[in-house]
Parts: C-alpha cells; sequence; structure tokens
C-alpha cells in the first residue's frame, strides 16, 4: 500500500556535494518594491476575520429578539464604526480585485478534467462581471428593491 | 501535530479559496449596506427591519448564504494569517501558530452552525 505524501519528501536525505549559497532574505523584504503589496494582501486576513465575527454577532442579534436587532443597527452608529467600515470596504474591494482580477486568470489549471479553462484574457473580464452582479445582487436583496 | 496539519491542508486550503471567493463577491456590498448605507440612513425604511431581516435570514437559502459569510472567511483568515505569520520570520513558531488557528477556525465554525441553525 503506497504511503501518505509528506511535505519533506522532496528534501535531500544528506547535503548534496555542490555549495549553494545560504537562503537569505531578499533585501526589500517585507516593505520594498513588490512585496509591500503582497503583505498588504496577507494582512487583508485581519479584516476577513473580523467581519466574520461580525456577521455572527448579526446572526446573534438577530436570534435574540427585535430588541437586539435594534441596538446592533444603533451601534453601528458610532462613528469609530463608521470609520472602521469604510477602511474595511477599501481593503475588501481591494482584496476582491486583487483575487478576482489579477490572481484568478494566472491560478488557472491547465486543464479541468475533460474541460480546458477560458483563454487567460477572458477570466478578469468575467470575474468583474460575476463580482458586479454578486454585489448588486446584495445590495437589491438588503436595500428592500427584491423579493 | 505537524503532519496532521499537513494532512488537513488540502482541505484547509479549499476553504481558503472558497473564503476568498464568497468573501470577495459578498462582502464588500454587505459590509457597505451594513457598516456605511445603514448607518447613514441611505437604506429605504423598512428594507432592514427586524422582521424583513429575520425572513430573510431564516430562510433556508439565507442560513447558507449567513454560514458561508461566517465560516468561509473564517478558515480564509486563519490560513492567510499563518502564511502571513511565516512571512514575517515565523516558520519555527508554525508548529503553535497553525494548530491555533486552525482549532480557533474550527471552533468558531461550530459556534456558527449552531447560531445559524438555532436562528
Amino acid at each position: 500500500m503506497a504511503r501518505m505524501a509528506h511535505p519533506q519528501t522532496l528534501q535531500p536525505s544528506k547535503p548534496g556535494s555542490t555549495r549553494t549559497a545560504a537562503a537569505e532574505m531578499p533585501a526589500k523584504f517585507p516593505t520594498g518594491g513588490r512585496y509591500l503589496s503582497y503583505i498588504a494582501f496577507g494582512a487583508t486576513a485581519f479584516f476577513y476575520l473580523i467581519v466574520s465575527l461580525g456577521v455572527l454577532r448579526m446572526v446573534n442579534s438577530l436570534a435574540a429578539g427585535p430588541e437586539a436587532w435594534a441596538a446592533m443597527q444603533a451601534a453601528m452608529q458610532n462613528p469609530i464604526y463608521l470609520v472602521f467600515h469604510v477602511i474595511t470596504v477599501l481593503v475588501l474591494v481591494w482584496a476582491a480585485w486583487r483575487f478576482l482580477i489579477k490572481l484568478s486568470a494566472k491560478a488557472q489549471p491547465k486543464k479541468i478534467g475533460p474541460l480546458r479553462p477560458p483563454p487567460a484574457q477572458a477570466i478578469p473580464p468575467l470575474m468583474g462581471v460575476l463580482w458586479l452582479g454578486a454585489s448588486a445582487l446584495v445590495i437589491v436583496v438588503l436595500w428592500g428593491v427584491f423579493p | 501535530m505537524k503532519h496532521f496539519i499537513a494532512k488537513i491542508e488540502p482541505i484547509v486550503w479549499v476553504l481558503f479559496g472558497a473564503g476568498f471567493m464568497v468573501g470577495s463577491l459578498l462582502l464588500p456590498a454587505w459590509v457597505f449596506t451594513f457598516g456605511i448605507a445603514l448607518p447613514l440612513g441611505w437604506v429605504p425604511e423598512g428594507a432592514l427591519t427586524y422582521e424583513r431581516a429575520y425572513a430573510l435570514g431564516s430562510h433556508p437559502i439565507g442560513r447558507l448564504l449567513l454560514l458561508a459569510l461566517i465560516v468561509l472567511p473564517l478558515w480564509n483568515a486563519a490560513n492567510h494569517l499563518r502564511h502571513f505569520s511565516i512571512d514575517l520570520g515565523g516558520y519555527e513558531r508554525d508548529g503553535a501558530v497553525a494548530p491555533l488557528l486552525y482549532a480557533g477556525a474550527a471552533v468558531l465554525s461550530v459556534v456558527a452552525i449552531v447560531a445559524v441553525v438555532q436562528l
């Protein structure tokens, strides 16, 4: 029976005869050049964490009854929350832009089962349309237009 | 523990990708509505009353969406924070950071499932 793959499988059992330079951080890491946006993208995780906990709090307010729901809405009017939410929307839009528009085309496998993915040039506009459509749907439902 | 983390990584990466997809597609408009438009009075009156919000949230599709909006971004955050920590020189501490983040995401996922089911 085949053994489970292990992440250290490719590591040589003993050092090779060819001398290699010791691994070191690039000089510009972490705040220079392209590393800054890479690190900033990693830091967006804090916002995803806080927003998901915020949705959980919202569900708990909804379950607790009309008074708790009204109290949650009143708390949202705190200027500190308002500023935080403006920053959060900007961060989420930037992260979505980077994930959906910039990265998704590069992350496609060459084949998906018997199918080929769409041409790489077509993926960013497709993802953009999907993003706008999903955002419009959220707005339409939450703003009472539908259903 | 390291071997266990390596074993569950494929599942974590699936949840991470799904979290990014859900978070990217739905969360900006969601946070804009609840965090900015609602406090500033831009949302039409009656759109987010308790009765309507409860009706939307307790509908089976609403429950699924709420669960996805909580659980998937949580796993996204856990996996991204783990790699953020590694990038900032924390490879040695990853043995403690990864289990802590994944266990936190797992516990909060269970809390979210209970909250959404009981809604």
